[in-house]
């Protein structure tokens, strides 16, 4: 390795390849964090629910019929069947397809079939589903596998200050604004693509630049990533006319830009003046993950949004455009879409760390701190005594 | 709880409606910590009616914050002979026999907690309420709020402005919503209903309050009718009893027919003194235990307070009314004395 001044990674080639990495985190950090479950609106009604992974943990929330959210863990108390597949809705019970062991919506077990032939004197009562912990936190759903997990205010309170300052719950989700992408890179190469300020004014030097680069604030509140930078000045300057979203309520004027924080373990927001979406990284394997993408745009009317778009189309036309112009079908560089960009980019960095000729690189002093310190951060984690 | 009673100056009384007023103390600097509350307490007033001590309790209706003053807020009830007394007797200068805050129907903020709290408040049951709401308000920054408060009329809302104010200032975290049973065709005053607070009427406002923030609490101050058509609406839904709250206000209480009851001979821990003493048949704890020359706290006589609690440690008690303990509390052994009869002819018991 070569050493510089600046500061080298802190983390080993290892922790982006290794199944055993994978397996640590997996069981220190993902499976003891607090975990992005959804939107606030996915569950609505008593007695829908949805399930999701959790680490090593499969978690399903329930709406009882009291309106609020029940988490348990989807694992049936008799042979350990999961109960519940993606999301539904189901009528007052739980019944599990195994052998129809049936609980409440409060977890109790309430149904064995044949249980006096079967189960002579079980006590029903110290059968019921594990509680596992729920809340919903700036308009979205969180669970922690812990049922006296810590407070989600004391998990992200402290990073509140340094979020947009709007209410999200406020704002509705769009369908264009969803994607899902399977990205062939480990999660932390992603972690570290989106937290990396280096990288904006160069590999986005034609997709990112309706923000201004040079005044980004930046740092770690805790293990999370906070993010903030200004709109360009030529943007700023008329952004109630060229915006191309309606604008989103209750953001002052020399606040007006981007908040980007990357909660941890791999949970990025982009909250910025006219949408607010999640980007949300599952690990799959040691060199592979899910990223699922979700929008919300300010309420306002179909023609709201149509106006803005006309108004504005002139303008982004010249700013906006492809770093190549070899056109996207051969080259990604070219697609003129960032997301487009940073999935290239994560992908051939996973790639070479096969090479028996990949070594580290000197890593940048401001631009790519935010790497080193994320690194730490998963360093204390996985290296952490219970 | 000692059983000690200070003579208390009223500083001032402020009139809320025709028929309740605002009484405030002057707490001096050495009593300060004697009397600092938790919202939702209350204290005790002692009265000599005709040559008799009679004492009630009343709901502290502030917050213990900003300097803020000891004050109750009792409104008059015809055969509440001491509310009665406090509403058209008492003036700014008289001193009043108060024993210091007690109860454990109170609100402890959690600053680093985002929680709903529902409150379901019928008349004089107000007092604990916005004293619980305005210490959550402050202290509880995350925490959304939800007010249903039950009254005859508009003009009896007790507060009526003070819950405008704050859910003007506190516009994302506090909403209020009023019924009225008899409410005026010429009143300017628009209710969400009219009617009472019943058991179908509770369920519509939970489903159209829902909770963000998943850490629900309910907190329950009504005449006794309102109280148990609101937890039957809860137990209905299956909100877990631990996330309920309750006090009785303003009458209306089913009181259970009289229970029964043996002689008996009852080891008494009077706070740390060892006394025995008979009880007779028929005879409460505490009228035993009074009847000895003793003088432990009590209050209302009616199982609401709590001021008369004491900790079984063998034997048995039946109780006529309890409303002022938890569950949880009972299988520890919290008894209400008052309302306590012997139910094994050996009992030990202790006040603390």
């Amino acid at each position: 390795m070569s050493t510089h001044s600046n500061g080298m990674p802190v983390l080993p080639k290892e922790a982006y390849t290794s199944q055993e990495w994978f397996d640590r985190e997996q069981a220190e950090i993902f499976s003891k964090t607090w975990s992005l479950a959804g939107f606030q609106e996915d569950i609505t009604e008593p007695g829908q629910y949805i399930s999701v992974q959790a680490g090593l943990n499969n978690i399903f929330i329930v709406m009882g019929r009291d309106h609020r959210l029940r988490a348990f863990h989807n694992i049936c108390r008799h042979r350990g069947t999961q109960l519940l597949r993606a999301e539904g809705k189901t009528q007052k019970a739980i019944t599990c397809p195994y052998h129809d062991w049936t609980y409440d919506l409060k977890g109790n077990l309430i149904s064995v079939p044949e249980q006096e032939k079967e189960f002579p004197g079980i006590d029903l009562s110290c059968n019921g589903l594990k509680k596992a912990s729920v809340d919903i936190w700036r308009g979205m759903l969180w669970v922690h596998p812990d049922e006296n997990a810590p407070s989600i205010i004391n998990w992200f309170g402290e990073v509140e200050p340094y979020l947009a300052p709007y209410d999200p719950a406020g704002l509705i989700e769009t369908e264009e604004g969803y994607s899902k992408h399977e990205i062939k890179a480990n999660w932390k190469i992603i972690v570290e693509n989106y937290i990396d300020g280096y990288h904006l004014s160069h590999l986005h030097s034609h997709t990112l630049n309706m923000y201004d680069h040079s005044k980004i604030e930046c740092e770690f509140i805790g293990p999370h990533f906070a993010f903030w930078e200004p709109l360009a000045d030529f943007y700023a300057a008329e952004v109630e006319k060229v915006t191309p979203m309606p604008l989103i309520p209750g953001i002052p004027k020399d606040k007006m830009g981007a908040w980007v924080p990357m909660l941890f373990p791999g949970i990025g927001l982009g909250e910025s003046e006219n949408s607010w979406s999640t980007f949300h990284i599952t690990p799959i394997a040691p060199d592979r993950s899910m990223v699922e993408i979700r929008t919300r745009v300010a309420n306002e009317s179909t023609w709201a949004f149509t106006k803005a778009a006309m108004a504005s189309a002139s303008l982004w036309d010249k700013h906006l455009g492809a770093k190549f112009n070899a056109g996207p079908k051969v080259d990604p560089m070219s697609s003129g879409d960032f997301m487009q960009e940073d999935i290239y980019a994560c992908e051939q960095q996973q790639k070479s760390l096969q090479s028996p000729f990949f070594e580290h690189g000197p890593s940048s002093k401001h631009g790519e701190k935010p790497v080193r310190d994320h690194q730490r951060v998963v360093a204390e984690w996985v290296e952490r005594k219970p | 709880m000692r059983n000690i009673v200070y003579s208390l100056r009223v500083s001032e009384i402020i009139t809320e409606t025709k028929h309740a007023k605002t009484i405030r103390f002057d707490v001096p600097a050495e009593l300060k910590e004697e009397f600092f509350w938790k919202p939702g307490q209350h204290i005790t007033i002692e009265l000599d009616v005709n040559g008799e001590r009679v004492r009630r309790p009343f709901t502290i209706s502030a917050t213990p914050s900003h300097g803020n003053a000891l004050q109750i807020t009792v409104k008059s009830n015809p055969d509440g002979i001491v509310s009665k007394f406090l509403c058209t007797k008492v003036k700014v200068g008289h001193q009043l026999n108060v024993m210091p805050p007690f109860g454990g129907f109170t609100l402890e903020p959690l600053k680093d907690r985002q929680r709903t709290l529902y409150f379901f408040a019928g008349g004089s049951g107000i007092t604990p309420a916005v004293a619980m709401i305005e210490a959550a308000l402050e202290r509880e920054p995350r925490s959304k709020l939800f007010l249903l408060y039950a009254n005859r009329t508009a003009d009896d809302i007790i507060f009526k402005e003070q819950l405008e104010l704050l859910a003007e200032r506190f516009p994302s975290q506090l909403e209020v919503r009023h019924i009225l049973s008899k409410p005026s065709l010429w009143s300017m005053f628009s209710p969400w209903k009219s009617g009472r607070i019943t058991k179908d009427v509770a369920l519509e406002y939970l489903s159209e309050c829902r909770p963000v923030a998943q850490d629900t609490q309910y907190f329950i101050c009504g005449p006794g009718t309102m109280n148990a058509d609101v937890r039957e609406a809860l137990r209905n839904c299956d909100v877990p009893t631990d996330r309920i709250h309750a006090e009785s206000f303003g009458g209306n209480l089913d009181m259970p027919k009289d229970v029964a009851s043996v002689p008996a001979l009852l080891k008494l821990d009077y706070y740390g003194e060892a006394i025995e003493l008979e009880v007779a048949k028929g005879q409460s704890i505490m009228n035993a235990v009074r009847a000895a020359g003793l003088e432990p706290p009590y209050s209302c006589q009616s199982g609401i307070c709590g001021t008369c609690r004491a900790q079984i440690k063998s034997g048995a008690v039946n109780m006529k009314a309890r409303m002022a303990l938890e569950d949880s509390e009972v299988a520890k052994g919290a008894i209400l004395t008052c309302q306590s009869y012997a139910k094994t002819a050996e009992l030990s018991i202790s006040f603390k």
